[in-house]
């Protein structure tokens, strides 16, 4: 047997003009902590609503490595959390997450990434996106995708408006004992087939990894 | 007195027709059990995101006295629901919470309210909003307000749209094993303040209150 006939999600591989996403193996995830441990934003803007980089470098790819096994571990089909590698040139670059709540019945999905800083500015956040934008929507069928930028953060913000998000109200997060401006993204099945800009592969979605993701044939004969 | 140990219990917001307070007794968590027994909404509407009135009575009852004491009993300045018990005429008539998390950061509050069907229709609605929205901004120097209704619950939308809320976006949570859509709802205190429509007198907030919600002087 292989690790994928125990966790077919680890069967999946999205890929696009420059991109493959999938599930880290071991070395991966390694390259993912070096990544991490190099720098992933500019310190004096915290993009992520718990503030895990403001560590040492080699505790920042602990955090790394023990954030993905721990997100993996995690994964029910009532909720659950991909997290991808991102891979361009044969080198691990960034991570893009995609994950759901009672998909079956919510029809939504949330996203998060990040990227290396010495990959940034090359249109690859927006090629990665656009990668598990087609897996929820072509993959899975959902009806939304979500995301959320903190107020400042250029870059997420323009991935979102340009692949046709809509602002969808703001909350309030405490971060370091201030308060910080959340914007909501949300991207209709409607908006993303009137944006889509990347072409993208799906391999692997059998029926096996879609009842990992809570949309098994059993389940969804049950309504 | 309890208001000794539990300051909160001084707090009294009156309007013109309305007193929002603890509940002083036992007894008054009964009635207002037996209130929300009578009948909160219509039952083939669900306008709340966990289904509480969807029960037999003796659950619902029991489920209006567990709420309270779960308020009281969880309190932390950090993270408080005021589960103020409003009352008309001296009898309750139903429930407006006021809610703040790490209040002293974020200076947002999120309220959530809901009111026996006799005495719906009459603007009661609105009026113990506004009693809690003047409580917060007025009160606590709040900065926003937040709130959310499912579509199709018009009346509560139009307690948010006539107090100057924006709307804020939409959720999709589960009810019942159904997705529903909620509006959610923002209001600044600019807004707030442009949209005052009921006078509100606050009674009791001293600094053993403010305290207990986070706001306590810092020790010199």
């Amino acid at each position: 047997m292989k690790l994928a006939d125990y966790l077919p999600v680890y069967r999946l591989r999205l890929r696009t003009e420059r991109l493959e996403l999938r599930l880290p193996d071991l070395d991966d995830l390694v390259a993912l902590a070096d990544q991490a441990a190099a720098g992933i934003h500019d310190p004096d803007f915290m993009p992520f609503v718990v503030p895990w980089t403001e560590c040492e470098p080699v505790e920042r790819g602990r955090r790394t490595l023990q954030h993905q096994m721990g997100v993996i571990a995690g994964i029910t089909p009532e909720r659950w959390m991909l997290p991808l590698v991102v891979i361009h040139d044969g080198e691990i670059v960034g991570m893009q997450e995609v994950g759901a709540a009672d998909i079956k019945v919510t029809r939504e999905a949330t996203t998060g990434s990040w990227l290396g800083r010495a990959h940034h500015g090359q249109g690859i956040g927006t090629e990665m996106r656009a990668a598990v934008l087609d897996f929820v929507f072509t993959g899975l069928g959902a009806d939304f995708a979500l995301s959320a930028s903190f107020e400042g953060n250029g870059p997420s913000e323009g991935v979102s408006r340009k692949l046709g998000y809509r602002a969808d109200g703001i909350d309030h997060k405490v971060l370091n004992g201030v308060r910080r401006q959340d914007n909501r993204w949300r991207l209709s099945r409607e908006d993303w087939e009137a944006h889509r800009k990347h072409e993208v592969a799906i391999e692997g979605l059998d029926a096996a990894a879609l009842a990992m993701l809570g949309l098994g044939e059993a389940e969804q004969s049950e309504r | 007195m309890l208001a000794d140990h539990l300051p909160v219990y001084r707090l009294r917001l009156r309007t013109e027709r309305l007193e929002l307070r603890l509940p002083a007794t036992f007894d008054e968590i009964a009635e207002l059990a037996e209130v929300a027994v009578a009948g909160v909404h219509d039952p083939d509407f669900m306008p709340f995101g966990i289904p509480w009135t969807a029960a037999e009575p003796k659950q619902v009852a029991r489920g209006v006295a567990l709420w309270y004491h779960r308020a009281i009993g969880r309190w932390d300045e950090q993270a408080w629901t005021l589960p103020f018990y409003v009352f008309r005429d001296g009898e309750p008539i139903g429930v407006q919470d006021i809610k703040g998390h790490e209040f002293t950061v974020t200076r947002e509050v999120s309220t959530g309210s809901w009111i026996g069907r006799a005495h719906q229709g009459k603007g009661l609605g609105k009026e113990m909003r506004a009693a809690v929205l003047h409580f917060a901004f007025a009160g606590l120097d709040a900065e926003f307000a937040t709130s959310g209704s499912y579509d199709g619950n018009a009346a509560s939308a139009g307690v948010s749209r006539s107090l100057g809320y924006r709307e804020d976006g939409i959720k999709h949570p589960v009810v019942q094993g159904v997705r529903r859509t909620e509006q959610r709802w923002r209001l600044s205190r600019e807004d707030w303040e442009a949209n005052r429509k009921h006078e509100v007198a606050i009674e009791g907030l001293d600094d053993d209150v403010l305290d207990m919600l986070g706001l306590g002087k810092e020790p010199s």
